[in-house]
């Protein structure tokens, strides 16, 4: 356990200089163009990859336990999907409100979509008296479907401005969310992370299936919805300061599993932390083409694909 | 001490009443599908009963938050699959609270050897070891006291007789110290040998509760199991049960 301690605090350690690092990178503190471009700039970019990455590597790591399938990340069992669809009604029928409400509105709607959409897979869950993960994984695919179906069915009914939006929205940015806006997601985020963090001694129990974790003192019938909410609301947030981000909540727990063990509490913490650390390297690969807004996505699954195959391999030898 | 008064569930167990109490051995009998593992859920508080009642202690068993329940009674489910690669030691330690081993229930079952190994590449006989460690480990300090209620659904199966006979000594040492023990299986003559009390079940009512020589007659068994039951002596006056078509 000591040493686990110790790789949360070297995680912990390389997540702030990196934060620091891209933050001040090539900027003099003394010029005030260049304090503005921190503030308004750098600090939303660097904010908004800690708690996208965070967010979505924590939540996949516990719908993985949780709906027992190393397979669950938040773009696989139809939340994200869930918030594009609402997202995309959003831009498509609101191409004509004003630049405020397009700021507001858009996290607003993809979040609760989110919500629906993961209320819809716990229904579906519960349905399939949640023994069943390939069950849910499959449900989320529908869902991913439909909602995709949807989305192309917007696409006859816009403009093409709408459509640029859109598009690009959804191949996922982290230099959209406005500084306001990250910094009313930091509190809540940080207070959900931590709370899904603890939760490791419980969710260790639930490998072995709910009926075991019932067993061994969990109380299922409250812990369940409770954590499902905090993941899907983690998601909501990610989704809607950043778009659909690829792959991060896949890879990051697939990568410390495979080196760490399966112990929730550190897997937890952990994949918090590496999630946001991955994103703060995509920053900094992504601003190797100079200038160009590269798409997060691109670079997730670029990056994430050759590790998580890896990954994948050395797990089913081990 | 653990009662159950009129408990009835579905189609599985109907209007059943028992009373188990300090360092009962029952072994609980009965052809497939008579409605045991039911029980067994009943009796671990995981289901409740759609009609009756259940005590433990005194206390209604649905009165107990699921962390105290846990630290009292333990159940071994008959299986047990889990799509992740945990190594026996961290399916030990997440649901042990990192105890060690004890060494009277690793003589008993000898699981130290395959410690680092993953759980879902071990033999069928194995993983019943390792299960059955980890369901008494749980309540591994409420056994040491004596006021344990262990239930365990067919923890033989897949056991070597070497194994099946150290692992019911075991029990039975255990039970000794005032815990309470009821376990399903199928083995006739390690019921004669180690229960204290068989409850016998069928079409999920028990037809009998009583001592190994009242319930394990031949004509009883005969009749419940739909097959053929011999009852011999041997020269040490064991009783041995020979079952054929």
């Amino acid at each position: 356990m000591f040493y686990r301690t110790r790789l949360l605090s070297l995680l912990f350690v390389i997540l702030i200089t990196l934060a620091l690092f891209v933050l001040l990178r090539d900027l003099q503190l003394t010029d005030a163009v260049d304090r503005q471009i921190l503030l308004h700039l750098r600090l939303p970019l660097v904010l908004c990859a800690i708690l996208v990455g965070a967010s979505l590597a924590a939540s996949s790591a516990l719908l993985q336990v949780m709906l027992r399938n190393p397979l669950a990340d938040p773009g696989i069992i139809g939340i994200t999907s869930g918030a594009s669809l609402f997202a995309a009604i959003y831009l498509l029928m609101g191409g004509s409100l004003s630049a405020a409400l397009l700021q507001y509105g858009l996290p607003l709607f993809s979040f609760i979509g989110a919500l629906l959409s993961t209320l819809l897979i716990y229904l579906i869950a519960r349905r399939l008296s949640l023994v069943s993960g390939s069950g849910v994984i499959l449900a989320g695919i529908a869902i991913s479907t439909l909602s995709g179906g949807v989305i192309a069915w917007l696409y006859f009914f816009t403009d093409a401005q709408s459509l640029r939006n859109l598009t690009f929205w959804l191949l996922g940015s982290l230099h959209q969310a406005s500084l306001k806006l990250v910094l009313m997601a930091t509190a809540p985020v940080c207070v959900l992370l931590l709370y899904l963090v603890v939760q490791g001694r419980a969710l260790n129990w639930l490998y072995l299936g709910q009926r075991s974790a019932h067993l061994a003192g969990l109380d299922i019938r409250r812990f369940y919805p409770r954590m499902l909410l905090a993941s899907a609301f983690l998601v909501g947030v990610a989704v809607s300061l950043a778009g659909s981000i690829a792959f991060v909540g896949l890879l990051v727990p697939h990568l410390l599993r495979n080196f760490f063990g399966y112990d929730n509490r550190f897997i937890l913490p952990a994949s918090a932390l590496l999630g946001a650390i991955l994103l703060l390297l995509v920053i900094l690969v992504s601003d190797l083409f100079g200038g160009v807004a590269v798409p997060v996505s691109m670079l997730t699954a670029t990056l994430g694909g050759p590790v998580f195959l890896y990954s994948v391999v050395k797990l089913a030898e081990r | 001490m653990l009662r159950a008064e009129g408990i009835s569930l579905a189609n599985r167990v109907s209007d059943l009443s028992i009373d188990l109490i300090s360092s009962d051995a029952v072994h609980l009998l009965g052809p497939n599908g008579s409605g045991k593992s039911s029980l067994l859920n009943l009796l671990a508080g995981l289901i409740a009963p759609d009609k009756g009642n259940l005590w433990l202690d005194g206390r209604d068993l649905t009165h107990y938050a699921p962390a105290e329940l846990a630290s009292q009674r333990c159940l071994m489910e008959q299986s047990q699959q889990s799509v992740f690669a945990l190594t026996v030691k961290e399916s030990l330690n997440f649901f042990c609270a990192e105890r060690a081993v004890p060494e009277s229930l690793e003589q008993a079952l000898n699981i130290a050897d395959f410690m680092q190994r993953p759980l879902n590449q071990l033999s069928g006989g194995e993983q019943r070891r390792v299960q059955i460690a980890r369901c008494l480990m749980q309540v591994w300090p409420a056994i040491e006291q004596g006021r344990a209620l262990l239930l365990l659904d067919e923890p033989v199966q897949g056991l070597d007789f070497s194994h099946q006979h150290r692992l019911c000594a075991l029990l039975n040492r255990l039970t000794q110290m005032g815990n309470m023990l009821v376990m399903s299986h199928h083995q006739l003559n390690l019921a004669e040998r180690y229960a204290s009390r068989i409850w016998l079940m069928h079409q999920g009512q028990l037809v009998a509760d009583d001592v190994p020589e009242q319930v394990l007659t031949e004509p009883l068994l005969t009749q419940v199991f739909s097959c053929n039951v011999r009852i011999v002596t041997d020269t040490e006056q064991n009783r041995l049960i020979q079952t054929y078509l």
